[in-house]
Parts: C-alpha cells; structure tokens; sequence
C-alpha cells in the first residue's frame, strides 16, 4: 500500500477529540422527577433512536474515511479480475532474490500473487518467470490450489524470461483475458497493446542494481587468442560507478572503473591472449542489491573441438573452396 | 372554626359557602315522589307542577285545589345525608414541584372535608400509595374536622403509587359508599381504570381531581440528561432536544385524553389542575364550574 499524502495522518488526532467531545456532552446531568411514566411512553414510540456509542462510531468512521480519502491511497496488488481467464506470472528470476525490510521480493511477490488470487472470480494460470518459464499450474479456479501453487514457487540464480514467458502467456490467455506479472520489473520488454498486461511490482520501486547480462569468448580465427564479449546492465534508477576486474585464473589481466547510465547496457570486447585451462572471470565491483549477477565465468580447454568434414573426391567446386583454407 | 397551617380564616369562610353536590343531586332535584330508601334521608318541599295523567294522586295539594280550582302536584327534592370520601395519593412522586404536589392535595382535601362537614355531609379522609394509610371512616362531627387536619398536616409522601391496589381495596373496605373523590397524580403505569371501575361497582360517585406539577405539564428539560424516578429510583438515560419535548407534550395530552375518555364513559367527574393555579382560583373556580361543589 502507497501513501501518497502522509501529513493527512495528523487528522487522526480528531478521533480522541471527537471522543473527548463525546464524553463531555454525553456528561449526564442526573434529574430527580416525580415519575418517568411519560418520559418511557415517548421513548417507546421512538422507534429510530441510535445509541449513542454507535452514533460515536459513525462519527469516527466519517473521520477515517475522509482521511484515508485525503491520504491519497493506492494499493497496486488489489487488481479486481474480471470472470475472464488470467495468466498470472511471478518473476523468479535472480533479482528477486533481493532482501529489502527483511523480505525478499519473491516473497512479496507471492504475497501480492496471492491478493490477486483472492480478488479473481475466473480461471488463473500461474506461469514463472525465470528461463527457462514453468507453468506451476494450469488454469483452475480452485483458489486454494493457486495459492498452494504459488506457495510452492522457488527462488532461482536464473535470469530473466520475460520474452519466452510472455509468448506463453499470449498463447494461452483468452481475448477477453489478462496477463498480470508480478515482478521486480528487472527486464527490458514492452508488451503490446494486445496483451493486455498489468503489471504489479514487487519490491521497492527503486533500484540499484547492475550485473553482467553477457560474457562468452570468441576464438579468433587462425590465432590461439579469443575475444571476450561482455554486456553490463543497469537495473538501477540512477547512473552507477563500478570497477570491472577481468582475470585468469588468480591473475588480473584487466582491471578499470567505469560509470553506467541508469537503465543503460554498456557492451565489452576484451582481447585475451591464450590462456588454456584457465577460467576466465570477470567481476563487477559495486555495492547493489544483488551480487550474483556481479560475476561471470568462461573457461578456456586445452582440448579443443577439432571438426572434420568427410568429403569424397570428385567434387570440383569443393575442393577448391577447402583448399583455399590454412591448416585443412 | 380556627385556622390551620393549610388554611387562613378568610378562605375557610369563603368555603363554608359551599356544599359538595353529588352526582344525583346534580343531575337534577330529586323528585319526592321517590321513595328514600336510605336510613337518615328525608324529603323537604321544592316546587308545584301540573297534574298529569298517572301522577301520583297522593301528592296532590288539596288544600291549593280548593282555593284555585286547580290540580298541582308537589315536587320535594332529596336531602340526602351524604357521605364523602376523599382518597388522598401519598405516594413519593406526589412530593415533587414547586409548591409540592403533596401540599397542593392536601389543600383540597381539606377544604373539600371542611366544605362537607358545614354541608353537614359525613367525611373521611384516608391516604394511599402502594398501601392504605389510616382510614377515616366518613363522619358528621365538626369536632373530626380538626383531627383530620392534624391528620393531614402529619401525612408525608412515601412509597409507589399503586392506584389501582389501592381503591380496590378501599373499596372493598368502605360499606358505605358515596361520593369518593380521588386526588391523585395518577402516574402510574400500570394505570387507573381498574381502581376506578371498583369504585363505581360499590355504587360510587367518583370524582377525579388530577393534581400535576407545572414540571410535569411542560419540563424544561434539554441535552443529555439522566432521569431519577423519585419512586422506583430507576435512572432513565434520554436526549432531549425540541423534537423529543414536543413529543412529550403529545404524549402527555393524549394520555389527558385517554382519562377523559374513560371518566366521560363511566360519568366519572374529572378535574385536572396544575400546581402553580392559587388554590382558591382551583376550589372557587374550577370546581364550581365543573360542578363538584356548589
């Protein structure tokens, strides 16, 4: 739940003073009377008369309303499904194993799942987000079940699948359906118009948070030296300092600070000199929510893949086109 | 006569006036060709009418046949050794207003006894709540008259009001029955119909005087307040605001109504007075117009 006007919170000071003003007026002034006869015959005729404590409640009611009006509040989870079927995706992937107040956002996600679940009257499907995607459970609208399913969801080292979960989802949700993700919104993807998808967050809205989205070698044709290519990617809501080591083995071959824009992809190319059996590893230095994607490894054997091409004789074009080739 | 705490000389003068009629008198002279049925009534002349067919031949004046020529029959009205008994409300809700209730009652009780025994009328007063006080069987002796005021004076306000109970029992007790006037707040709800009604079946003439405090007629009442009941002590916790008094205002005369009702019904005589009426203005005034005294 947002608040978006947290001052009106001082008006809640009225509700002791509504009570106190209660407590004075309902101050009984005692009156000896001969008789209370008449008195009880026109208390019976009046059949309409609140009591006074649930005329006090009323008024204290009124008051939290007008100030939970005035707090401006929204609650992003509460998304009322319509009888149509839904696809429900909760993002397992690495990010949302992130710790904040004491919660991780895949379990905020599943709490906010589970509200979803509650509030639907149609059919759910529950698709996670992490690649490969997994369909937890198929449409059903056993709301027991659902929640015992998104229960069951566990938290992964995976990167994010949107693109494959999303073309899951399009393909199973009827045109009158929605797909609603629960995520930490740690993934670059647009959806369509068509998809009609509402998007619930999990975690604190602001990020910071970057990691190596890429990093593989390429052997450098004709030579024993390779190419390593590299993506970093910021998650963050601001732009991000970070040292970038690139080592083989325990030695640092490459080492620099670098500053990435908020939301940015900032590509490597680092040529490495031969390095057989060594691992290559490559390490952000930064202080974000999530270190496991501040690593990256590749390693380089010895015994290299040697491909062979079984080729009869007789082929002209063939073996001109091999013999063009060093080392065949 | 000597003067009382309730009474000075000058009013008690102006009493001795009156008479206490009762119902049959009021309803018209009694004619003497009825026979008195009653120990200690007698008849005495009151008029001539003409002789009509089937009038008695026994009361024709003979003597005014001779000189005139002219048939007449006597008419002779009752003089009927009365008997009243005045049932005086002493219950605690009687010792409410400003002056009090009580105060107010006893006043027309005693100038009611002090009007019967110079009628020479026998009376007795006897009080009630929700028991039978002393009862003073009704007697003609002017000499009664200062111990019933001693009696009066001494009376102090106790108990519920239990109307009903009460004239029952009175009723039951009394074996001379006459006119029996009733002075009584009459707040009671378990109310009033049956008490009268043993009354009448003893062959009563009831009066009803209603005595109400201005407190009762129109309370000034607002807010939040917490209603003591000076006999049953049970708190009521009521709003009040101007709804709530008109309300009671309604309430209160269609109560009025439904007594009037009910004494129209059963030719019971009912007078209602507030406290703050002079006392003389309710005695001189109120019950001469309704005709309780004359």
């Amino acid at each position: 739940m947002i608040v978006g006007n947290m001052t009106v919170f001082f008006l809640f000071l009225l509700i002791p003073l509504v009570i106190l003003l209660h407590i004075i007026m309902r101050r009984m002034e005692s009156h000896s009377v001969s008789s209370t006869y008449i008195w009880e015959r026109v208390k019976i005729k009046r059949k309409y008369t609140l009591p006074p404590v649930l005329l006090l409640l009323l008024q204290i009611m009124v008051i939290v309303l007008i100030i939970l009006s005035l707090a401006d509040l929204k609650v992003p989870f509460t998304i009322p499904l319509r009888r149509e079927n839904s696809v429900l995706i909760i993002d397992n992937s690495a990010s949302m194993n992130v710790v904040e107040k004491g919660k991780s956002r895949l379990d905020d996600a599943k709490e906010k799942a589970i509200n979803v679940i509650r509030g639907s009257s149609g059919e759910t499907m529950i698709i996670t987000c992490a690649s490969p995607p997994e369909i937890i459970i198929s449409y059903t609208d056993k709301s027991d079940d659902l929640i015992k399913a998104v229960k069951s969801i566990e938290n992964t080292e995976l990167s994010n699948g949107i693109e494959e979960v999303m073309k899951i989802a399009s393909a199973s949700v009827t045109p009158e359906g929605s797909i609603i993700m629960v995520s930490d919104g740690a993934f670059n993807y647009r959806p369509s118009e068509t998809d009609n998808f509402k998007f619930i967050r999990a975690g604190n809205e602001k990020k910071k948070n970057i990691g190596i989205t890429d990093f593989y070698l390429r052997e450098i044709t004709g030579s024993d030296s390779f190419e390593l290519y590299m993506t970093v990617s910021s998650f963050a809501s601001e732009k991000t300092e970070f040292t970038f080591q690139l080592s083989a083995g325990d030695e640092i071959i490459k080492e620099g600070d670098y500053v990435i824009e908020a939301l940015e992809t900032m590509p490597f190319i680092f040529p490495i000199e031969s390095q057989a059996d060594k691992e290559i590893h490559g390490r952000l230095i930064t202080d974000d929510l999530l270190q496991t994607d501040n690593s990256a490894s590749a390693y380089i054997s010895s015994h290299r893949n040697k491909r062979i091409l079984l080729v009869t004789p007789g082929n002209f074009f063939l073996e001109k086109a091999l013999e063009s080739l060093d080392g065949v | 006569m000597e003067g009382s705490l309730l009474f000075d000389n000058n009013f008690l003068r102006k009493l001795e006036k009156f008479s206490i009629l009762s119902r049959k008198l009021r309803k018209g002279a009694v004619r003497g060709e009825h026979r008195v049925i009653r120990r200690g009534m007698s008849t005495e002349f009151h008029d001539y009418k003409d002789y009509n067919r089937g009038d008695d031949l026994r009361y024709i004046d003979w003597n005014i046949y001779g000189r005139l020529d002219k048939l007449l029959i006597k008419i002779f009205s009752g003089e009927e050794d009365q008997s009243v008994h005045i049932l005086l409300d002493t219950s605690l809700s009687m010792n409410s207003g400003k002056p009090l209730k009580m105060d107010y009652a006893k006043q027309i009780a005693g100038a009611l006894a002090y009007i019967a025994v110079h009628s020479l009328d026998r009376v007795g007063i006897t009080s009630f709540s929700d028991r039978m006080g002393e009862i003073y069987i009704p007697e003609r002796r002017l000499s009664r008259l200062f111990s019933m005021f001693h009696y009066l004076e001494s009376i102090e306000a106790g108990g519920s009001t239990a109307f009903n109970k009460a004239l029952k029992e009175y009723s039951g007790k009394v074996k001379r029955p006459g006119t029996a006037v009733v002075i009584s707040d009459m707040m009671d709800p378990k109310g009033f119909e049956e008490g009268l009604l043993s009354l009448i079946y003893r062959k009563f003439d009831v009066v009803l005087l209603q005595v109400l405090s201005e407190e009762e007629l129109s309370p000034g009442l607002s807010g939040s307040v917490k209603l003591i009941d000076s006999e049953s002590k049970i708190p009521l916790k009521l709003s009040i605001d101007k709804k709530y008094t008109r309300e009671y205002g309604t309430e209160l005369e269609n109560w009025f109504g439904t007594i009037e009702n009910f004494c129209r019904k059963k030719n019971i005589d009912y007078i209602r007075s507030g406290n703050r009426i002079p006392i003389e203005d309710f005695l001189l005034k109120f019950l001469r117009q309704g005709g309780m005294i004359g």
